[in-house]
């Protein structure tokens, strides 16, 4: 089974010494891929040397390919394998922009076509895609219509987006995934909704974590998705959302109560990953992504979620 | 009662995603590290007023968390009063795109979002980098130059109509730059376009502030005080993509004192010139955001405000 290190783990400078470090150390770890979470098009994004999105590679490296010879000669033998995108950050971008917000489907699939072509040219194996932004921001911005109206005028615009996006995959022969978040519309179990909508280039990208806070059973679904589930997103939890925060306007950052921490280091929650793998590597799955989103202190986590591969997972 | 009050920017903070974190065990637990002091709204406005200070700025993208934080800007104001912050007295934010006129409705768009936001907050100055980094963008003919100036007046105007100044703001990585600054700067209108020194971008850009400051005071009504010790950085540096992020991690910029900028000289043109109002420090790129804080209060106090206060 591949692992491949997520680099959502790492919070940290935009400076490229800083990232190029981080590269160094993930192919010392023995990662042998990375899975970047690309911001879309910000002029903070763009001008920083921190590889997370299209112009910020290519400025820094000049192209894709050389920054995956970059990653290929510190021993990250598989390149990126994947790179993220969510339709929250494509949302808040299009905010400060000025975009008008029924281009939301359009400017998902946009990046979604952007993302293609940088794993193209690295060789890259799959875009995965959040469809959703939150479940209160879609509320907010697109008002004017009751809940029903706006969740099937939602999963069937983005359904289009993403089927968009697999079908433009298909000719880079790059795969084409979708991974739901637990402030989204398609949480937990409402992604087989989704899923239904989308054509069979589609695969599910199970994300553990966030399955968990939804209060979702990752091993129903890995299973039911047998054949189309890949880069299975190892993380963890030991959040419950008993206030109910997920359809808040900071479902990451609950406000109130004393239980606020929403991640955790992969191995310091709750979260069945051993369970979940079992499944994942019964039902074809190939790529664990390895990930402890904001850790306080990513080498540590970078160590230490091989330690917990090893020990609980490929032992 | 002094002619000077301090503010001090906030963002060598981050984002900070929470108003209040209240449970200290699940954060350190297991990860036993500083981290949960650096979460939250409450502790990093908290830090800056028990240093001294009386005012904050914030960055453009706050317009879009406050609200979402804080259900609105006025409660954000109450939060910071009750925490000994007197008020927002300004806002960052760029001109981006400026030298093509095509932007400039997008521009205008943008701008009063932000102009509105620091209005309800109570703010007084919206200080702008006037153009995109150099890289890519500059150098800047005559016709760009102008359209630049033409959209900070404009922009200028529009936050005058809201009680507010709007100030130029150079960066060394800026496209308009060393060799086109003080024309741009003479192209705007001194009744809605004011400037805020930023003493350690001036100086890296290979303007000696001090001189900058006497030769256009009655122009200059902000400040942003920061050193540095890599004055008059060479032109493929400042020029290069994303300038400020250096690629092999160069500091630019230091607490006030750890550098080279004359700030007592600074002082006492302040003085010579009466000047009145809000002065803002800023620690961008430091590693110790609380060390930084610190250091440059405990300057203020024992080097400036003997000179001036």
């Amino acid at each position: 089974m591949k692992r491949s290190f997520c680099f959502d783990t790492v919070s940290g400078t935009g400076q490229k010494w800083f990232w190029d470090e981080v590269a160094e150390m993930t192919g010392a770890c023995g990662y042998e891929s990375v899975e970047i979470p690309f911001s879309a098009w910000t002029f903070n994004a763009g001008r920083s040397g921190a590889p997370l999105c299209a112009v910020a590679i290519r400025t820094k490296f000049g192209t894709v390919k050389k920054y995956e010879e970059f990653l290929e000669s510190c021993k990250i033998v598989g390149g990126i394998s994947s790179i993220y995108i969510n339709a929250d950050n494509v949302l808040s971008t299009m905010f400060e922009y000025n975009t008008e917000p029924q281009h939301i489907f359009e400017k998902l699939a946009e990046l979604g076509r952007e993302t293609v072509d940088v794993l193209a040219e690295a060789g890259g194996e799959a875009v995965i895609i959040d469809p959703s932004p939150k479940i209160a921001t879609l509320r907010r911005v697109y008002g004017n219509m009751t809940e029903k109206e706006r969740v099937d005028w939602y999963f069937e615009g983005a359904a289009k987006a993403v089927n968009e996006v697999a079908d433009y995959a298909e000719g880079f022969g790059v795969k084409t995934f979708v991974r739901n978040c637990f402030f989204g519309y398609m949480r937990g179990n409402e992604i087989e909704k989704f899923m239904a909508l989308v054509n069979d280039k589609v695969g599910f990208s199970p994300d553990l974590n966030q399955l968990y806070i939804a209060g979702c059973d990752a091993v129903e679904l890995i299973e039911k998705y047998a054949g189309r589930v890949d880069f299975m997103k190892c993380n963890d939890s030991f959040y419950k959302d008993e206030l109910h925060y997920y359809d808040s306007n900071t479902p990451e950052a609950p406000a109130e109560g004393d239980h606020q921490r929403v991640y955790c280091d992969l191995g310091n929650g709750d979260v069945d990953v051993p369970g979940a793998y079992r499944a994942f590597k019964k039902a074809g799955g190939n790529t664990l992504c390895l990930s402890s989103k904001a850790s306080f202190n990513y080498v540590k986590a970078m160590i230490k979620m091989q330690v917990y591969a090893n020990k609980y997972l490929d032992p | 009662m002094d002619n000077i009050k301090f503010s001090h920017m906030t963002n060598m903070w981050g984002q900070p995603k929470f108003v209040k974190v209240n449970n200290f065990d699940e954060w350190y637990d297991k990860d036993f590290t500083r981290d949960y002091y650096y979460l939250d709204y409450d502790k990093i406005i908290r830090y800056i007023a028990g240093c001294g200070f009386k005012g904050i700025e914030l960055m453009w993208f706050a317009t879009a968390t406050i609200p979402a934080m804080f259900g609105s800007y006025e409660n954000f104001t109450t939060f910071i009063n009750e925490r000994g912050i007197e008020k927002v007295t300004g806002m960052f934010c760029i001109n981006l795109g400026a030298a093509d006129k095509r932007n400039h409705e997008n521009i205008y768009k943008s701008q009063q979002k932000v102009i509105d936001a620091l209005a309800a907050l109570g703010g007084e100055n919206l200080i702008i980098m006037p153009e995109n980094q150099y890289y890519g963008t500059g150098p800047l003919d005559d016709e760009g130059l102008k359209n630049a100036a033409e959209c900070m007046n404009e922009v200028g105007r529009r936050a005058a109509d809201k009680g507010l100044d709007v100030s130029i703001h150079n960066e060394f990585w800026c496209a308009i730059n060393l060799y086109d600054h003080e024309k741009f700067f003479k192209m705007t209108d001194p009744r809605y376009v004011k400037y805020c020194l930023d003493t350690a971008q001036v100086s890296i850009m290979g303007v000696d502030p001090v001189d900058f400051y006497d030769k256009y005071h009655e122009r200059v009504k902000y400040f942003h005080l920061k050193d540095t010790n890599k004055q008059k950085a060479p032109d493929e540096e400042r020029f290069g993509p994303g300038a400020e992020f250096d690629e092999n991690g160069k500091r630019w910029f230091y607490e006030l004192g750890g550098g080279y900028v004359d700030f007592e000289a600074l002082w006492k043109l302040l003085k010579k010139y009466e000047f009145k109002g809000w002065v803002s420090v800023e620690s961008d790129g430091t590693p110790d955001p609380i060390a930084s804080l610190l250091l440059i209060k405990n300057y203020i106090d024992t080097k400036l405000l003997p000179i001036y206060r």
